[in-house]
């Protein structure tokens, strides 16, 4: 029952940090039609800026400049190279992301090599808590609630902001928004920097749990799509649901029967395109220019 | 092309479109329209289906890039800007189709407005005084709500910004007849309100009973320029480019 109990804490960790993913996917996409190939790679450079400031710094240091990083990172990606392909065929706009993300890896594996790597906590982070019948470590249930908060100041800003309105309009109708004098481009690069700043900072702040190495990025990307099928495209709730749902079933099936729990979650995801294609909390409705 | 009633010398060119040409792809749907629009003034563009109206209005606001010729705005060139900036200098579409946001409700269709505006229009209090309905309806989804109402929505969200050209395309399109005599009130007001509209319409005696001037756009050119009197007496030139 112990082990159970492990797994499940296990399972919503590991969702967690797949929703943090899906859900900059899952907006960038909706308010761009971006499908971002290169997201994986601003978890792992977030995870690499992470490690180094960890390291030299303080890992107080690493949460701040990770995210800083990567949102940097991604303007300049935004400006100088996606924002010619927003308006091209998904195909040419899943190549160009692909390229880049292989070019992130190559480049981390370059500077950091191939080896994993992994920083430690602060002392007074390292102790477990006792839960009921099992014990857990502190770390990875402040991990859990920093990204549950994160989230939900991520949903405020959508929800409850001016410029949140713009981008879910802009999620409907970006002509409609550009027509009501509606600057969807400044929108969509703060949509995109937040994204990038989110998978970032889940980066940093997991390396303490998943070591990394230079393929971290795409480790996590894959199933983080799954996620946002599973969920419903375009959905933030239905990437919060995908991923605790992803993150679950990985962890207990992990637990039954280790070889099975990579596959489980194609299993699901093929489950659910073929019962409801829009995806749990997806709209059918089709999405506007 | 019929005399034109020229705009009264005392009225100021508000819209001015000189020899525009617009293309889609390599087809040529708007060829060498010029027309005006006096400050105040509701002008309508009539013509039977795909013959360039829509096309005329998306070239205004920059939806369509014009290819040639000119959009000025009280003088000022409209062509090369795009969408957001042309907006934001006062010249406001009510598309074909409404396209209202609907996955937000009502309320915040009118909030967006008002946020991306960048001078305020008329106020919310002034906005559900025309239309009590959307008071009523605030708090609904966009698309929970009736086409007479996404109408109505569609033109308070532009004139929640500081209009000063209004491009009203179809806006009874669709719509039953106890609502489009609705919508025709809710144009008069705006004309009331000295805001200068252009009005495209396929509902001919509806756009007649509000303009003050008209067009005739068919092939993607301007046919004919005059009053809605001189339409409405010249069964031949309806029958010509009306088919009515």
């Amino acid at each position: 029952m112990e082990a159970f109990f492990q797994a499940l804490l296990g399972g919503l960790v590991l969702g967690l940090i797949y929703v943090a993913i899906a859900v900059g996917l899952t907006i960038i996409f909706g308010t761009l039609r971006l499908v971002n190939f290169a997201h994986g790679a601003f978890y792992a450079i977030g995870a690499y800026v992470g490690l180094v400031i960890a390291q030299r710094i303080g890992v107080g240091w690493a949460f701040v400049a990770a995210p800083i990083a990567v949102a940097l990172f991604a303007v300049l990606l935004d400006r100088l190279v996606l924002r010619s392909f927003y308006d091209k065929e998904p195909t040419a706009q899943l190549l160009v992301t692909f390229g880049i993300a292989l070019v992130v890896e190559e480049t981390l594996r370059l500077i950091f090599g191939a080896t994993t790597q992994q920083y430690r906590m602060p002392e007074a982070l390292q102790g477990s808590v006792t839960l009921g019948p099992i014990t857990y470590p502190a770390y990875r249930l402040l991990f859990a609630g920093g990204v549950i908060v994160m989230l939900a100041l991520v949903w405020l800003f959508i929800e409850r902001t001016n410029y949140g309105l713009i981008v879910r309009a802009g999620i409907r109708d970006r002509v409609m928004v550009q027509l009501l004098g509606g600057n969807i481009r400044q929108a969509s690069t703060i949509v995109f920097a937040l994204g990038a700043a989110i998978a970032g900072l889940v980066g940093a702040a997991a390396t303490p749990i998943y070591s990394i190495d230079p393929g971290t990025g795409f480790a996590f990307l894959v199933p983080s799509f799954v996620v946002v099928v599973v969920g419903g495209l375009g959905s933030f709730w239905g990437a919060v649901l995908g991923g605790l749902l992803i993150g679950e079933l990985q962890s207990l099936t992990n637990l039954a029967y280790a070889p099975a729990s990579n596959v489980v979650i194609y299993l699901c995801m093929a489950l659910v395109l073929l019962l409801r294609p829009q995806g749990l909390l997806g709209e059918s409705e089709v999405i506007r220019q | 092309m019929s005399a034109p009633p020229s705009v009264p010398a005392a009225v100021t060119t508000r819209l001015r479109l000189d020899g525009i040409n617009t293309y889609y792809g390599d087809s040529h749907v708007l060829r060498d329209v010029s027309l005006h629009i006096g400050a105040g003034e509701t002008v309508a563009l009539l013509g039977r289906n795909g013959v360039g109206k829509t096309t005329t209005l998306k070239s205004i606001v920059g939806w369509q890039k014009p290819r040639s010729g000119s959009v000025t705005l009280d003088g000022t060139e409209l062509v090369g800007r795009d969408m957001m900036s042309i907006a934001r200098m006062g010249v406001s579409l009510v598309p074909e189709e409404r396209r209202i946001f609907t996955n937000l409700t009502v309320a915040e269709n009118l909030k967006i407005a008002q946020v991306t505006a960048r001078k305020p229009g008329w106020t919310l209090e002034h906005v559900y005084e025309k239309f009590p309905r959307l008071r009523e309806r605030l708090t609904h989804k966009g698309d929970e709500i009736s086409g007479g109402e996404k109408q109505m929505l569609a033109i308070a969200r532009a004139l929640l910004q500081d209009v000063k050209v209004l491009l009203l395309d179809e806006p009874t399109e669709g719509l039953a007849p106890l609502i489009v005599r609705e919508v025709e009130n809710v144009i008069r007001e705006i004309k009331a309100a000295g805001i200068t509209t252009l009005l495209v319409e396929q509902n001919l005696y509806s756009a007649l009973s509000v303009a003050d001037r008209c067009y005739i756009i068919d092939q993607g050119e301007i046919k004919f320029e005059g009053t809605p009197q001189q339409v409405r007496d010249d069964a031949a030139l309806r029958q010509r480019y009306l088919h009515v």
